[in-house]
């Protein structure tokens, strides 16, 4: 399938692969032109990966980054706002950490949708269209890696472009894109001592001349059988899980990236010795080796009941719930990216599918609240130590400046150097714009 | 030139909807004003809990409660009786003071003068009044190109006999909007693409779904293959099938090989593949009639039974972490039984909804513990026995169908009357809540009556969802039957059956049902007449001009093996068995424990069963998979066991060329073509020396278990196809 993107490029952009060939960069860099990096914008685009932490159920605006002190104590909460580094920004007193560092962040305040139900919402934010019923849209991280599988064979990176560290949300599919761009999903904890990524290593007597023999032979049996299994593939050549598989075991360099035994005991401890924790650690040595788009999912932050428990302590007389996790992860992950010099070039956000009722319920718990919540964007050139909107005095709605996750995903392909505009393909020819809806937060970019 | 069908209005006349009549009754004009507006829609003031402070019920379904919260809450600013346009209601609509919600309309449209003079003669709701019959036309359309527009009306009859053109105020809500725009101000759908389309449209509770269509290619002059089908000459399904790709100029492919039909057979009704000596005197065997004695064969086999209720057992979900596996076991045996036996499918439902006593002992009462309360059986019941999904009426009337709340809570009702632990019986006493009234629901049957007194509901539930006249029962059964036999329910998703969401076929689908019934709700003769259908006959390749058909079956669909067959493929083609965590299962098809450890199963993608599966998921061919297959155990293991296939292969078969062949017929279930016979022979020869002799047997042994992987880890080999 021919991909369009030379028939779209306008003269500027043409301009930009010309500058960046003679500046000699790399393929990451050509996968940001041919991307349609800078049809929208002037500004040069520093981010080249992205790791998403997905807190999934839904985080509650009001106990993390958007506190409202003044309010009355049914919507207050139980946490107190603290300063930050950030004179004027103020987040939940669970965050020590990360206030320490608020100026490297964007906090978006003022999302704002209508879809109040865990699903459609994550479909929402994670695709940046809302749910359809003619067509499933794709996640984010796989029109990242269908973007860079359109690359040249013999270019494509030995790491797989799009990994999800635990199990995703079901909404980051492939949607109308092949199946090959799902992410690559590391199952398991990465906490365990016994952990380690599944089948990785060859077994003894599968030579890397074997290797080759045997993914030509499979290949070979397809093509003689005839089938087009188109749907099942979409009719797509190329990339497949398979091509995928050979890349990564036959680079024992990418390999080693998944081996967190690499690290030294002080930068494991850095991260905290939990999911989270040992999730984002995961990911920065992906991100390190080259890996485009990593997502990390946190589940349970759908706090119907017992919020300030689940939130502070975990259970009751606990050490650590999801906040202090959160803290130390995110902090690490940061404060390490900047150290390696990665920060600047690696977006990292930090969101779920909505925010939670004002209101606290009869439980202790936030229910759904699509109507306001926020979002925290670093690094990959974003301004730190920004607010963006501000939400009601009780964390309702926005009180000004309504950015819906259509903008929010538009931003954040503008970020990594991607053109909302660009159209992709359906497997039955239907041409779909990547990002339809949104405008892109100039605050951000 | 449009060809429309359905529907009986033609002559309607449009033009009525822009009078603005003297009484505006609430109710039935000024409510259907705001859903057409989007005010009380779920996004806006329809959610449970309002918007900006203001709450209307989901699409104006409680018309007392919207009337009360326009004309009294907030002091009733939100109508100003002594000057219209002073009103809330009217200057939040149009804008003219801040409104989260934008502007509706304008201050000249119709629709702010029908909500002027309502408010001006009073704001008054007189109730009572009920739409009876909405006509909404047309009902089908085929039009010839992308690009063509379709008039489209809506008349209503009210319970005082008026009659009304309401297009204006009918929403006509496109499935696809870049597919069908709605044009015109409501009186016209434009169609941008080629292929089927719904429209849904709306007027106070009554919904209908519109089906537009373009052909799928222009009609050519002389073109024989879009001729009128010899109808007679085909069977019931096929009548049907071929009509609808006439009609949309799809060209159907041709029927598949004999190898390429009893594998499919083989996988669809027994679980696995054809052995080969069994394949190979199929596909000499001269009898006409072979197709047909092949699936009775299978039909009458235990494989069948042990297959299908595991298929079944897929959509129950039965889940041993919920039932223990003693609870599973016994569900999962009694079904086989069931389906051995060909037990009619209502009875089946009818004990399944009905039984009494221990769940280790009686399998379909764990059915009533399956689903983890009365609200859950509520669901699954409907989701089960008539693919429906009652589950938006839980927290308020469907939005997309007739259900309502008291429908789901009273549904719920009749199964709180249950002692719902290992043992099941009767508890008479015990309730649920409505959560509308705050008091205990009253039993219900589903969008039918009430049922009266504290007596277990549950007998009179399956007397009404098992009759034979019940809407729903035997075209759900029919609809999941005939997915797991096509790859596609005719309703799709097939646990989503509501007006609005049409069969692919509707006369089909009905010809099915009817079919299923009069005999007497059992499968097999069911199974039988789809199999032996052309459509289900037809080769997998896409011809040109069907490539992408994924509605009409113009080509069979590929599908992925659940990962319960694969197992099996697998530890058949190589000849070394498995086994599943601590069990002495080698019959991955018989394993009642959904929990059992089993990496292999694991990999090759089983149902979780914390949701049902309906259908084996389309993306299984993961890279985790993928990376299994090249360094885990599952098939590397099996090439290099001393007693699998490939090691007795490699002693007993001196003969290269006969080697392949016999890996051939192993994994794809088909002889090896000369052209694929004369590659493998250039690859060996890469390694033999001049006589064309192997250096060693290890060489022989490497690059035979190479082509066997390769064979084994093909999507050829991984898919029904």
């Amino acid at each position: 399938m021919m991909f369009p993107n030379q028939v779209c490029q306008r003269r500027r952009d043409l301009l930009h692969v010309g500058g960046l060939t003679a500046l000699g960069l790399g393929i990451g860099d050509w996968f940001h032109a041919r991307a349609g990096l800078a049809s929208e914008t002037d500004s040069a685009v520093t981010a080249k990966s992205c790791i998403l932490l997905w807190l999934d159920g839904g985080p509650s605006h009001l106990d993390l980054f958007d506190l409202k002190p003044e309010a009355p104590a049914e919507i207050r909460g139980p946490f107190q706002p603290i300063s930050t580094n950030v004179p004027g920004i103020e987040i939940c007193e669970q965050l020590p950490r990360t206030a320490a560092m608020m100026d490297r962040i964007a906090l978006v305040r003022s999302m704002t949708s209508t879809l109040g139900e865990h699903n459609f919402a994550s479909h929402y934010l994670l695709t940046g269209y809302e749910p359809s019923r003619a067509l499933t849209y794709p996640g984010l991280p796989s029109v990242v890696k269908w973007l860079g599988s359109q690359n040249p064979p013999g270019t494509l990176p030995a790491l797989p472009t799009n990994i999800a560290i635990t199990r995703p949300n079901a909404m980051l599919g492939c949607g109308y894109l092949p199946e090959s761009t799902s992410p690559f999903v590391i199952d398991g904890d990465p906490s365990k001592p016994d952990f380690r990524v599944q089948d990785l290593q060859t077994l003894p007597g599968i030579t890397a001349g074997r290797l080759d023999r045997r993914r030509k032979f499979r290949e070979v049996v397809e093509e003689f059988s005839g089938h087009q299994h188109q749907q099942l593939s979409q009719s797509t050549p190329g990339d497949s899980a398979f091509d995928q598989a050979f890349r990564l075991v036959q680079s024992p360099q990418a390999r080693s990236a998944f081996d967190l035994e690499r690290e030294p005991d002080s930068t494991r401890l850095r991260y905290g010795r939990h999911t989270l924790g040992q999730s984002c650690l995961m990911a920065r040595r992906l991100i390190e080796a080259g890996t485009k788009f990593v997502t990390v999912t946190d589940r349970g932050w759908d706090t119907h009941e017992n919020l300030f428990n689940r939130l502070k302590e975990g259970f009751t007389g606990g050490t650590a719930g999801k906040i202090p996790k959160l803290d130390q992860a995110y902090a690490a992950l940061l404060d390490d990216l900047a150290e390696r010099g990665l920060l600047d070039s690696t977006l990292v956000i930090v969101m779920g599918e909505f925010g939670r009722t004002p209101k606290l319920n009869t439980r202790g718990g936030r229910d759904h609240w699509p109507g306001a919540f926020s979002v925290a964007l670093a690094g990959g050139g974003v301004t730190g130590g920004q607010v963006i909107g501000q939400s009601d005095s009780h964390g309702q709605r926005p009180a000004d400046r309504p950015v819906s996750p259509a903008d929010l995903v538009r931003t954040i392909y503008r970020l990594i150097g991607i053109d909302g505009d660009r159209e992709l393909q359906t497997s039955d020819g239907r041409p779909v714009q990547i990002n339809r809806d949104g405008t892109v937060i100039e605050e951000l970019v | 030139m449009a060809i429309e069908s359905g529907g009986q209005g033609s002559a309607i006349q449009a033009n009525d909807s822009r009078d603005i009549p003297v009484e505006i009754d609430f109710d039935t004009q000024v409510v259907p004003l705001l859903t057409r507006y989007g005010c009380n829609a779920g996004a806006c003031h329809g959610a449970a809990i309002g918007r900006g402070g203001l709450s209307l019920s989901l699409f104006g379904s409680n018309p007392k409660k919207d009337h009360f919260a326009l004309t009294r809450d907030l002091e009733g600013r939100r109508v100003n009786l002594f000057d219209a346009s002073k009103s809330l209601l009217l200057r939040k609509a149009t804008e003219s003071m801040e409104h989260g919600g934008g502007e509706r309309f304008d201050a000249g449209s119709l629709a702010y003068q029908w909500l002027e003079r309502w408010i001006d003669s009073g704001a008054r709701r007189e109730g009572g009044r009920t739409v009876t019959e909405v006509v909404f036309h047309p009902e089908s359309v085929m039009l010839d190109q992308p690009g063509t527009s379709v008039n489209v009306s809506a008349r209503a009859t009210f319970s005082d006999g008026t009659r009304q053109d309401v297009t204006r105020w009918t929403v006509w809500e496109s499935d696809d909007p870049e597919s069908v725009s709605v044009e015109t101000d409501n009186q016209q759908l434009r169609v941008h693409r080629r292929g089927e389309h719904v429209v849904i449209a709306r007027y106070l509770d009554r919904v209908k779904a519109i089906r537009l269509a373009v052909p799928m290619q222009d009609l050519v002059a002389n073109d024989t293959s879009v001729g009128p089908p010899d109808l007679e000459q085909s069977g019931l399904i096929d009548r049907y099938i071929t009509q609808k790709l006439r009609r949309f100029r799809i060209p159907a492919s041709g029927d598949a090989d004999e190898f390429a039909f009893a594998r499919r057979a083989w996988l669809d009704l027994a679980g696995r593949l054809p052995p080969v000596d069994q394949l190979q005197r199929f596909a000499v065997d001269p009898d006409p009639r072979k197709r047909q004695l092949l699936i009775d064969r299978l039909l009458a086999a235990d494989e069948f039974a042990d297959y299908w209720a595991l298929k079944w057992a897929n959509i129950l979900a039965i889940d041993s972490k919920q039932l223990q596996p003693a609870g599973a076991e016994a569900f999962q045996r009694w079904l086989v039984q069931q389906i051995r036996e060909d037990v009619p499918w209502n009875r089946v439902a009818e004990e399944m909804l009905t039984a009494n006593g221990d769940g280790y002992d009686i399998g379909p009462v764990n059915f009533l513990r399956s689903a983890g309360g009365p609200q859950g059986l509520a669901e699954s019941a409907t989701r089960v026995m008539m693919g429906v999904r009652l589950r938006c009426a839980n927290c308020h009337d469907h939005p997309f169908d007739h259900w309502r709340q008291q429908d789901y809570h009273g549904l719920a009702a009749i199964f709180a009357k249950l002692q719902q632990g290992r043992v099941v019986r009767s508890l008479p006493g015990s309730e649920v809540t409505d959560p509308v009234s705050g008091r205990p629901a009253t039993q219900r049957i589903p969008g039918t009556r009430d049922l009266a007194g504290d007596a277990d509901g549950r007998q009179q539930f399956a007397d009404w969802v098992t009759d034979p006249e019940n809407a729903y029962f035997a075209r759900a059964t029919v609809n999941r039957v005939w997915a797991q036999l096509m790859g596609r329910g005719l309703i799709d998703p097939v646990d989503d059956i509501r007006a609005t969401n049409p069969p692919s076929h509707p006369e089909l689908l009905d010809a099915l049902t009817r079919e299923f019934i009069a005999h007497d709700f059992r499968m097999k003769p069911l199974v039988r007449m789809i199999c032996l259908s052309d459509a289900y006959g037809r080769s997998s390749r896409p011809s040109p001009g069907n490539e992408n058909d994924r509605n009409d079956y113009s080509h069979r669909m590929v599908r992925p093996l659940e990962a319960e067959v694969l197992a099996g493929t697998i530890a058949d083609a190589t000849g070394v068995a498995m086994t599943f965590g601590d069990s002495d299962a080698t019959n991955a098809l018989r394993i009642t424990d959904n929990r059992l450890e089993s990496t292999a199963l694991d990999v090759l993608g089983r149902c979780d069963r914390e949701a049902a599966c309906e259908a084996p998921a389309l993306d299984a061919g993961s890279m985790a998979q993928a990376l299994h297959f090249l360094n885990g155990d599952l098939i590397n293991q099996r090439l290099v066991d001393p007693t699998g296939a490939l090691s007795k292969l490699l002693r007993d078969e001196p003969d290269d060329l006969r080697l392949a062949d016999a890996l051939y017929w192993r994994t794809l279930s088909r002889p090896m073509q000369d052209a694929e016979a004369s590659f493998w022979q250039a690859e060996w020869s890469k390694i033999q020396d001049e006589t064309g002799r192997w250096s060693s047997l290890g060489d022989r042994q490497e690059f035979f278990a190479d082509l066997f992987w390769g064979l084994l880890t093909s999507k050829t080999f991984l898919t029904n196809h």
